[in-house]
């Protein structure tokens, strides 16, 4: 049809039909060239402006699994252990090991991190750390400081575990797996964790640590880690990590630590126990029980007076009879409130111990007495919190502690009784 | 009642033949010369070979025709009924006292003994009469009602709309015996002439929806009308629209529920899909499934198909925008095996589930229009070959594969709801790639926005959801128990809202 036209003679009717079907034609051409041309320059101009930013493909990150600060010299240098996701989640016959260790030095952090470029493949992706260890003689020189980038930058999160180091660097402890795990930054995770169970050492998160250190009625303390020597195999020593005790700080200085034991009253304190193992001798012949706790309340107070400051601890503790060698039935009734007696009498004294340790040599509220004052005491606060550490340094205290041991597992006597036979 | 019914039916079906024929003929009388008639008729049907024209004499010499299309009516029943008795008779008087036929209509128009004969009817002219007989002997010519293949079921009814208007309306009838079940019929199509009928339950339909669709039906402008689908994309609301604003189904029980909800029910001859209109996105989630199962189980069921509806338009998306621009969201122990199963992977994560995703719809495409015995070899060279061998060969990564047959196994949740969610899933993941979390919950944001300004036969397309009173939200998130339903979704219903009590 469309041919015959175009080769017939026209009438004008048809010629003035076509001449409006071309131009309408044209026009919707014109149009839908033009839409589709807007379209797709957004789309391309979309696609390129957010996309080149942020963008990355997830096989080209360098996943960092945990950072050791040093300051050495006025230089910082930074160790970072990067996992090889190829050795761990891979599969595929694990022959090296799955992790490398990455050591810079800079003049300031973010210049370190920076010049791992210089001689690692990858850019460092921060997010994923889990450990962040400073050395002693930087958290002595000023912890905080060595936290400013990481608290800035928008890749870096505040969750890694943030831990100091005792007697030795921070690059030392790099790279040691003592545990099951083969990658050390997730045993490091583990091993802490773990370690709630025994509540002789403290966690904190990086996040933490700063609001401890920004508040004023209570310093801050971070869980310490130690090499410790496994000895020596095929030629080699063979190394492990020890997680036990914690280090006080006053404001952002490291002033000295706490042994385990120590670290457990300070957790009393702190109302941060969730499990401990409290070993307690029990009955005239001495032999001791040890009682497991399941559940520990404390509170504080502070009562101020014209010339003296008086601080009081009061521990309730909820526990269960876990290994008793006396020979003795802890059915009756006064013989269980004598292991309790006991059991409150070794607290207060190991409580007593850390909070007069603690006043005497370092000087540092660590267990948040300042902010009882801070709330009981408001105007007070305002004048004092200056030299609050000093107050409570030469303050008397008084601690109240509680035991309710309610089970005794599943034996009500021990196995060498002879009691009823 | 037959007969009265059978009236009201040709009145309808005479205006409408006036309507769609030829004007030449439209009004041209039977004439009481046989062989005009014949000659006229001759004309019209022209040289076809299977149109039957059978003379006839009685015993008194008074010739008579048989028009009929051979094969499409039942011969036997021409034979015995028909045949048999008239040619024992003479053919003056009443001729319906002497056959056996129920439906016979008496016409005067040639264009009606035309139209009459195409739809299976044997036109009887006699002579000297300007009266023809329209004899109802149609030869049933359909497949047996069966199980609907993309419509099974567990527990339910088995049987399946054929392709016969009259056989699907009966289905509809045994399932709701009320004389409020109204059946009309109506021929859309100017050279098909395909029966069209709707089906609805006085007094629960709302007559506003009733009277848009009958508008809508009748301005329908077309020659043919070959499958349902040609009745839905004319009567639809939203056009470009990848949501469907017209529902359709192959069970007889489904169609049942759908109009005592307050819906219409349009059976469209030659096709076994019945359309349900207003047709609401909730419906995409409901399966009649769910009625028939316990309460929890049917719930839970529903809260199903909401994960899978969730999963499969938006975990594609969520990978790549997790792999490629948030990877801090993710669990470390899952980074590193993520990263390290794409490790030496050429691809961008995006490309990567794109072309997964593409390379599955090919697959689902080549495998739906294949006969099923080689169906099966492609499901197996698509599943080993490309996606265990891509692997292997590093060419592809296991997540990728993970996330698109996830993708692709919770998209089957909703069968109704596939075609519209592969296009967003397709959406979100260019946002996704493009612009990570945030063009997803962009996205989001402009799918809820433009969900919300559909409308179905003026019915807002997410009615139970937005309508937040405690009926319409019976059937929703949740199956409530059938007891508790005691009203029908009020932006349905019409008057009649009562289910019990």
């Amino acid at each position: 049809m469309v041919y015959e036209k175009k080769t017939g003679i026209f009438s004008w009717k048809e010629q003035k039909k076509a001449r409006v079907i071309k131009r309408s034609v044209f026009l919707a051409i014109k149009l839908k060239s033009k839409i589709i041309f807007i379209l797709i320059t957004s789309l391309v101009v979309s696609s390129t402006l957010p996309g080149c930013v942020n963008r990355r493909e997830i096989d080209k990150l360098g996943l960092l699994g945990a950072i050791g600060v040093d300051w050495k010299e006025d230089k910082i240098i930074l160790t970072m252990e990067v996992n090889k996701p190829i050795a761990i989640g891979g599969g595929a016959g694990v022959e090296k090991e799955p992790f490398i260790i990455v050591q810079t030095s800079g003049d300031s952090f973010f210049d370190a991190i920076r010049n791992a470029t210089n001689k690692f493949d990858r850019k460092m992706f921060l997010a994923t750390a889990r450990i962040f260890i400073i050395s002693e003689q930087a958290a002595r020189e000023g912890a905080v400081d060595f936290l400013e980038f990481w608290w800035r930058d928008h890749d870096a999160r505040t969750l890694p575990d943030l831990v100091v180091t005792k007697d030795g660097d921070a690059s030392e402890l790099m790279g040691v797996s003592g545990g099951v795990s083969g990658v050390p930054s997730l045993y490091l995770k583990d091993l802490i964790a773990a370690n709630m169970a025994s509540s002789k050492s403290v966690r904190k998160t990086i996040f933490q640590f700063l609001k401890e250190y920004h508040s004023q009625g209570l310093q801050p303390t971070v869980g310490v880690m130690r090499l410790n020597s496994k000895g020596e195999k095929e030629g080699k020593e063979e190394f492990e990590i020890l997680f036990e005790g914690s280090a006080v700080f006053l404001q952002d200085k490291l002033v000295g630590y706490l042994d385990g034991l120590e670290t457990r009253s300070l957790n009393f304190v702190t109302n941060k126990v969730k499990s401990a193992i409290i070993v307690t001798p029990t009955a005239e012949n001495e032999k001791a029980s040890s009682i497991e706790i399941m559940k520990s309340t404390s509170t504080l107070d502070v009562i101020l007076e014209d010339d003296r400051t008086l601080v009081k601890v009061k521990l309730k503790i909820d526990g269960m009879l876990g290994e008793q060698l006396a020979d003795i039935d802890s059915r009756q009734p006064h013989v269980m409130k004598a292991i309790e007696e006991s059991c409150s009498r070794t607290v207060t004294e190991q409580v007593r111990h850390v909070i007069q340790k603690v006043q005497k040599e370092y000087r540092s509220d660590i267990f948040g007495f300042g902010n009882v004052v801070h709330r009981k005491y408001p105007e007070v606060w305002k004048k004092t919190k200056g030299d609050w550490n000093n107050i409570f340094a030469d303050a008397e205290l008084m601690i109240e502690v509680e035991t309710n041991i309610s089970r005794s597992g599943l034996f009500h006597l021990p196995i060498k009784s002879k009691i009823g036979k | 009642m037959i007969a009265e019914f059978s009236k009201r039916n040709s009145s309808r079906k005479n205006s409408s033949r006036v309507n769609n024929s030829n004007p030449t003929d439209s009004n041209v009388g039977i004439d009481k010369d046989l062989a005009l008639n014949l000659t006229r008729l001759k004309k019209i049907f022209g040289p076809s070979s299977d149109i039957i024209y059978y003379d006839l004499g009685d015993n008194t010499g008074k010739k008579a025709l048989l028009v009929y299309v051979n094969a499409f009516v039942a011969k036997d029943l021409l034979n015995r009924d028909i045949l048999h008795p008239l040619l024992k008779s003479n053919f003056s008087g009443d001729i319906r006292k002497s056959i056996y036929v129920a439906n016979t209509l008496v016409l005067r128009l040639l264009s009606q003994v035309v139209s009459g004969v195409l739809e299976g009817n044997a036109a009887l002219v006699i002579e000297g009469q300007e009266e023809a007989y329209l004899l109802d002997i149609k030869n049933p010519v359909h497949r047996s009602i069966a199980e609907p293949d993309n419509e099974v079921v567990v527990r339910g009814p088995r049987e399946g709309f054929v392709e016969s208007l009259n056989t699907n309306i009966v289905l509809l009838r045994k399932k709701i015996k009320s004389p409020d079940l109204v059946v009309e019929t109506q021929k859309i199509g100017k050279i098909t002439r395909t029966d069209i009928a709707l089906a609805y339950i006085q007094g629960i339909v709302q007559p506003e929806v009733l009277k848009e669709v009958k508008a809508r039906l009748s301005r329908i402008d077309t020659d043919s009308v070959l499958e349902s689908g040609y009745i839905e994309q004319y009567i639809q609301d939203a056009e470009y629209s990848p949501y469907a604003t017209v529902g359709n189904t192959q069970k007889p029980d489904v169609v049942a529920g759908k109009i005592l909800e307050g819906r219409i029910a349009i059976f469209c001859d030659g096709t076994p899909h019945a359309l349900t209109v207003p047709f609401l996105y909730i419906e995409n989630l409901q399966s009649s499934e769910d009625y028939y199962m316990r309460t929890p189980i049917g719930s839970f069921v529903r809260i199903l198909r909401l994960l899978g509806l969730f999963l499969s338009t938006l975990l594609p998306a969520i990978y790549v925008a997790l792999t490629s621009f948030h990877q801090e969201m993710l669990p470390n122990v899952m980074l590193i095996s993520i990263s390290g199963a794409k490790e030496g992977i050429p691809l961008p994560a995006f490309v990567e589930v794109l072309m997964m995703g593409v390379l599955f719809e090919l697959l689902r495409e080549s495998g739906t229009r294949l006969p099923r015995a080689i169906g099966s070899a492609i499901s197996i060279v698509g599943a080993l070959v490309i996606g265990e061998a891509a692997v292997n060969a590093g060419l592809v990564s296991a997540p990728a594969v993970i996330v698109t047959a996830i993708t692709a196994v919770t998209s089957f949740i909703l069968p109704s709801f596939y075609e519209p969610m592969l296009i967003f899933r397709l959406m979100f993941l260019v946002l996704g790639g493009v612009m990570g979390v945030i063009g997803i919950t962009a996205g989001l944001f402009m799918v809820m926005v433009y969900t919300v300004s559909i409308r179905s036969f003026g019915i807002p397309y997410t009615s139970s959801l937005s309508s937040a009173t405690v009926n319409n939200m019976k059937d929703v998130y949740l199956r409530f128990p059938l007891w508790s339903m005691k009203r029908r979704p009020g932006f349905l219903a019409g008057k009649n809202r009562k289910r019990r009590g």
